[in-house]
């Protein structure tokens, strides 16, 4: 299947912090969500898949064509919501929506009141006085009204209070929802990726972990908890890909739940990781064993 | 492009500098009446440079406070393009001034009775010389823009359009003479190369940026 966008090698340098041979890709109809602790490198990647900054290496393929070269082009089919932002904030959203709109050839303004309506944003409002829900629900209206087919999510739900965050992946769902849209999600609070992501690639410290589809990432995971004693013995599997320890015992991350089902001692207790679980055991969980299977 | 001279455009229109620009227009046009100081007035010379820089510190100052880097160049646009537009921001801003200075000019010579024709509604000379201070001026000051920053950038910038300001009244002054027609001629070319050759730098550095 074509893929909608195709991350290849990327590679950035800064003084305190190296994007170290990135690659994922996405194929068309899903949501992929980008996971990683703050400064792992999310914010980077997607600035260099929107052409904000220039790789040092790596190509970014966006519906079949190179970032480098087409950008324009390219451009005019992706939505983005970056970070805080919301734009030129002392604006009402009406006259920022006239700023954005005269970037984008396919730009309907009879879609952007819709939006503007569903979402009860008011547009002769200045954007700063919008909540910070609001202002990422004013940006999504933005993003939707351009019939964009990829749409680049920063850390959309950061700030947001848990019921704004739901309502937000109800939206997300149903821009997929006619399996040609596209939605690349990065976030640091996975339980928002729980329930609508299909594809999850995480980093950490520049370089990607693991991309796949969630699916397998729940079936394969797992988390082994038992007692001090019983430490040693897991470790030594050579199937731990983290382990944080307490006064009482352990919980250790593998990706082969199976082999732990066939062979660990009844003793041990096997759980099944949620994607918060995964990052936490592989950020804090990897410091100081030198049998972990990484 | 004319996506990104409405952006600035929509800035300047929300914001008091256009106020500030009209109001210090109001202020100086007395200075305007006398058409024999006309030309050599320092009020008169830096109010192009004043303008000019006013209305784009304005607009670095709210592309500093909303970020506009981070999302900007998200949009359609290549960077040599939003580059670009910055240059030709400038640039028109200068013409508009030129413009506004001849209209008042005309108005003058409409109100004493006097004839109008093509020489005496601008004083070539003086065009030549603010052409050749606005192209210093803004050919430094936008390349050290994109490599340092406004934060870094508007100490230097005031300071730098208050020297312009004085230059170009100096060399009025001191009467050089640039109402020559070669003379003026050589002068707007080298403006345009140095404009140019300063766009090319700054583009380069953007392009680059992190």
């Amino acid at each position: 299947m074509n893929k909608v966008l195709e991350v290849i090698g990327l590679e950035k340098h800064y003084d305190n912090f190296t994007l170290d041979k990135v690659s994922f890709s996405i194929e068309p109809g899903y949501i992929m969500g980008y996971i990683g602790p703050n400064g792992a490198g999310k914010t980077t990647t997607i600035n260099a898949i929107l052409d904000i900054i220039k790789p040092d290496k790596g190509k970014i393929m966006l519906f079949g064509k190179e970032l480098n070269g087409n950008a324009c082009e390219i451009k005019q089919r992706i939505g983005f919501i970056i970070g805080e932002n919301a734009f030129y904030e002392f604006m009402n959203a009406k006259e920022m929506a006239g700023i954005i709109s005269r970037f984008y050839k396919r730009w309907d303004w009879g879609l952007f009141n819709k939006y503007m309506r569903e979402f009860e944003l008011d547009p002769g409002k200045k954007i700063e006085s919008y909540s910070r829900g609001m202002k990422v629900k004013f940006a999504l209206a933005c993003a939707l009204s351009h019939h964009a087919e990829l749409f680049i999510l920063d850390e959309p739900t950061s700030g947001l209070d848990p019921v704004f965050r739901s309502e937000l992946m109800e939206i997300f769902q149903q821009i997929i929802s006619d399996g040609e849209k596209t939605i690349l999600f990065s976030t640091h609070i996975t339980s928002d990726l729980d329930n609508i992501a299909d594809y999850i690639t995480f980093i950490y410290q520049g370089r990607i972990v693991f991309s796949r589809d969630k699916d397998s990432i729940m079936t394969e995971f797992a988390l082994v908890k038992g007692r001090k004693d019983q430490r040693d013995m897991v470790l030594g599997s050579g199937k731990i890909k983290g382990m944080l320890e307490s006064d009482v015992g352990f919980s250790a991350l593998t990706d082969d739940r199976n082999w732990f089902f066939r062979n660990a001692p009844g003793s041990l207790v096997i759980e099944r990781a949620t994607l918060e679980d995964i990052m936490v055991h592989f950020v804090r969980g990897n410091k100081k064993y030198d049998k972990l299977a990484i | 492009m004319t996506s990104l001279l409405y952006k600035d455009w929509s800035i300047i229109k929300k914001t008091r500098a256009l106020y500030f620009s009209v109001l210090y227009f109001s202020l100086i046009m007395p200075s305007f009446q006398n058409m024999d100081f006309f030309g050599k007035s320092f009020l008169a010379n830096s109010y192009y440079i004043f303008i000019i820089y006013l209305l784009f510190s304005y607009l670095t100052a709210y592309d500093y406070k909303y970020n506009s880097d981070n999302f900007i160049p998200a949009f359609p646009v290549t960077k040599k393009q939003i580059v670009a537009a910055r240059y030709v921001f400038v640039a028109l801003t200068f013409a508009a001034c030129l413009v506004l200075q001849s209209v008042v000019r005309i108005v003058i010579l409409v109100l004493k009775g006097q004839d109008i024709n093509i020489m005496n509604i601008m004083d070539y000379g003086q065009a030549a010389i603010l052409i050749l201070v606005f192209s210093l001026y803004f050919g430094i000051v936008l390349p050290l823009y994109y490599k340092l920053g406004y934060q870094k950038l508007r100490l230097l910038m005031i300071g730098a359009a208050v020297i312009s300001g004085t230059v170009s009244s100096v060399l009025s002054e001191v009467g050089l003479d640039m109402n020559r027609p070669l003379v003026m001629l050589f002068a707007v070319i080298i403006s345009a190369v140095i404009y140019y050759f300063s766009f090319t730098i700054s583009v380069n550095i953007y392009k680059n940026g992190n």
